[in-house]
C-alpha cells in the first residue's frame, strides 16, 4: 500500500511544491489489498452459479441415473466458470489479508485474534490457565 | 479589728460570684483583715464600743459596702451597655430570594414598562384615570405580550379602587392574591439523579439544551413580535393548493436529513436503562434474549406462517412432468427427501431446485429417449 502511494506521489512534479516525505498512514479502505479483492470476486462468482454447481453435482455423483447422463453432467460442470469454483476461495484475515494462521470463528489471523484477546476484544476468550 | 464571721464570708462569695466584673483589690479587701485601708474613725469606734454594739455597727458597715457594690455594680453595666451601642456586631445579610416584590397587577399581567407606559399616558390624558387606565390594560393584555419571568413568580398587591361599572378585567385580579415565592431549586439529589442512568440523563439534558453562545446569538436575532396578530382561518383561502392533503404524503428533500432527525427525536425520548430490568426487556425486545414461553423458531421471520407440510410434502411438484417409473423419478424422489429433511432452504427455494432439475432433464429428453430411461 505504502508503494503504491509513492509510486503515485513520484508522478507528480516537483514544481508542483508537494513534498514526498509525507508520513505514511495505514489506509483503512474496505480491502486491505488486492488479493483480498479478488478473493471476493470469487466469492461473487460462486454465489451466482451455486445452485446450478449444486444440480449438477448431485446428477453427477448419484449412482441412479444412467451414465451417459453423468458424462453429460460432468462436462457441463465443466464448462462453468472457473471462478464459481468454491476451492477458489481463500478464508483471508479479515484485517490483515493473511491467508494461512487464521482463526475460523473470528475470521482473522492468529496474530489479530491474540492481540485483540490480550486487549479484551474477543467475547468469552480468556487466557487458558489449568 | 473586724473578725471574719462564716456568715459575713458566705455572702461575700456570693456576691463575687453574682458580680465576677470585680476587680481584685476589692475583693481582697472585703476578705483581708487588714485595717490600714479602711476608715481609721470606724476603728477606733468599733475599738471604742461594747459588743452588742460591735455587732450592730459591724451590720451598718456591711449594709453600707454591700450598698456600695450594688451602686459599683449598676455603674459598670451601664457602661457595659453604652460600650454595646459603639460596638457593630455582624448581622446576617439578606440572601437573594427571601424577600417577596410586590407586584402590581398591571405589572404582573403586562410587564413593569408597560405598566409605567400606561399610567404615563392615563395621567396625561384627561378624564377617568382609573378608567383610561383599565381599558389600556385590558386592550394590551388582549395582545398577549410576554412578561419577565420574574415579575410572574411575584406575588400581587391587594388594589385599594373600588369596584367600577362596567367591571374591569385589572380589578377582578386585582382583588386576587398570588402568593408565589421564588422555587427552592433542590439541594438533595435522589437516587436516580446519583446513579449512572441519572447522569447520562443530565448529559443528554445538557446536550438537548441549548449552548448560553446559540441562546444568546437567538435572542439577537429573534424576530420582533407580530403587532397584529394572525387568524388561520378567518379570511378567504387563495386556492393556490388544489389538494393540500396529498403535500403531506411529499419525500422529503434531504432523506438523510429526516431519518437523522427522526433518530434525535427518539433518542430525545428515550433513556438508558435505570435497572436491570429495564435493561433485560430492552435486549429481548432487541432479540438478544429469548422470549418466554421459549419458541425455538425465535427470529426466523421468513417463514414464520409457512407449515410444516409444505416443506416436507414435495411429490406434489413431480405430478405434472416427471415419469411415474424409471432412473428420473427413481433420482427425483430421492431429492424430494433430501430436500424435506433440509431445514435450511425456504419452500421457494426448494421448489426452484425441483424446477431445475426438470428444465434438465427436459433438456435432455432425446438422450433419456435413446437411453430407454423415459
Amino acid at each position: 500500500m505504502n508503494n503504491m502511494l509513492k509510486n503515485t506521489l513520484k508522478l507528480i512534479p516537483s514544481t508542483l511544491g508537494i513534498c514526498s516525505n509525507i508520513m505514511f498512514q495505514q489506509l483503512r479502505t474496505r480491502w486491505v489489498d488486492c488479493r483480498m479483492i479478488r478473493d471476493f470476486k470469487r466469492r461473487k462468482c460462486v454465489v451466482e452459479y451455486a445452485d446450478e454447481r449444486l444440480r449438477l453435482r448431485t446428477i453427477l455423483k448419484n449412482k441412479v441415473l444412467p451414465v451417459a447422463i453423468r458424462e453429460d453432467a460432468r462436462a457441463m460442470i465443466m464448462e462453468l466458470p472457473r471462478n464459481s469454483h468454491p476451492y477458489r476461495t481463500t478464508y483471508r484475515c479479515a484485517l490483515t489479508s493473511r491467508p494461512r494462521g487464521n482463526v475460523k470463528p473470528f475470521r482473522i489471523s492468529r496474530i489479530v485474534w491474540r492481540d485483540l484477546a490480550d486487549h479484551n476484544r474477543l467475547s468469552g476468550v480468556q487466557r487458558a490457565m489449568w | 479589728m473586724q473578725s471574719i464571721t462564716s456568715a459575713r464570708l458566705c455572702n461575700q462569695f456570693r456576691s463575687m460570684c453574682r458580680f465576677p466584673g470585680r476587680n481584685r483589690s476589692q475583693i481582697v479587701r472585703y476578705f483581708s483583715d487588714d485595717d490600714s485601708q479602711k476608715n481609721k474613725e470606724a476603728e477606733v469606734k468599733v475599738k471604742k464600743d461594747t459588743p452588742i454594739e460591735e455587732k450592730s455597727e459591724q451590720k451598718a458597715s456591711a449594709a453600707l459596702k454591700l450598698s456600695n457594690l450594688l451602686q459599683a455594680i449598676i455603674q459598670d453595666d451601664l457602661t457595659m451597655k453604652s460600650e454595646k451601642e459603639n460596638l457593630k456586631l455582624s448581622t446576617a445579610k439578606n440572601k437573594k430570594g427571601s424577600f417577596k416584590k410586590v407586584v402590581t397587577a398591571a405589572e404582573y399581567q403586562l410587564g413593569k414598562e408597560m405598566a409605567d407606559a400606561i399610567v404615563g399616558v392615563s395621567k396625561e390624558l384627561e378624564g377617568d384615570k382609573e378608567q383610561i387606565k383599565a381599558d389600556l390594560i385590558d386592550k394590551v393584555a388582549s395582545m398577549k405580550a410576554p412578561v419577565a419571568e420574574h415579575i410572574l413568580e411575584a406575588p400581587v398587591k391587594e388594589q385599594d379602587a373600588a369596584p367600577k361599572e362596567p367591571v374591569n378585567f385589572s380589578d377582578l385580579i386585582g382583588g386576587m392574591t398570588v402568593e408565589k415565592i421564588a422555587k427552592a431549586r433542590p439541594q438533595v439529589k435522589t437516587d436516580t439523579q446519583y446513579s449512572r442512568a441519572g447522569r447520562v440523563r443530565g448529559n443528554i439534558k445538557d446536550k438537548v439544551d441549548d449552548e448560553p453562545i446559540l441562546s444568546s446569538r437567538r435572542r439577537r436575532f429573534a424576530p420582533d413580535e407580530p403587532s397584529v396578530r394572525a387568524g388561520l382561518e378567518e379570511s378567504v383561502p387563495l386556492g393556490i393548493f388544489s389538494d393540500p392533503a396529498s403535500l403531506r404524503k411529499a419525500e422529503p428533500l434531504l432523506p438523510i436529513w429526516e431519518q437523522m432527525h427522526q433518530r434525535d427525536l427518539q433518542l430525545a425520548v428515550m433513556y438508558p436503562p435505570s435497572n436491570i430490568y429495564e435493561e433485560m426487556i430492552s435486549w429481548t425486545n432487541q432479540g438478544k434474549l429469548w422470549k418466554f414461553p421459549i419458541d425455538n423458531e425465535q427470529g426466523w421471520e421468513r417463514e414464520q406462517n409457512v407449515p410444516f407440510s409444505e416443506h416436507i410434502f414435495l411429490d406434489k411438484h413431480l405430478q405434472d412432468w416427471c415419469p411415474k417409473k424409471g432412473p428420473v423419478r427413481h433420482f427425483m424422489e430421492l431429492v424430494c427427501i433430501g430436500l424435506s429433511k433440509n431445514p435450511h432452504f425456504t419452500v421457494e427455494e426448494k421448489k426452484e431446485h425441483i424446477l431445475g432439475y426438470k428444465n434438465y432433464f427436459a433438456g435432455k429428453s432425446q438422450l433419456l429417449k435413446e437411453l430407454g430411461a423415459v
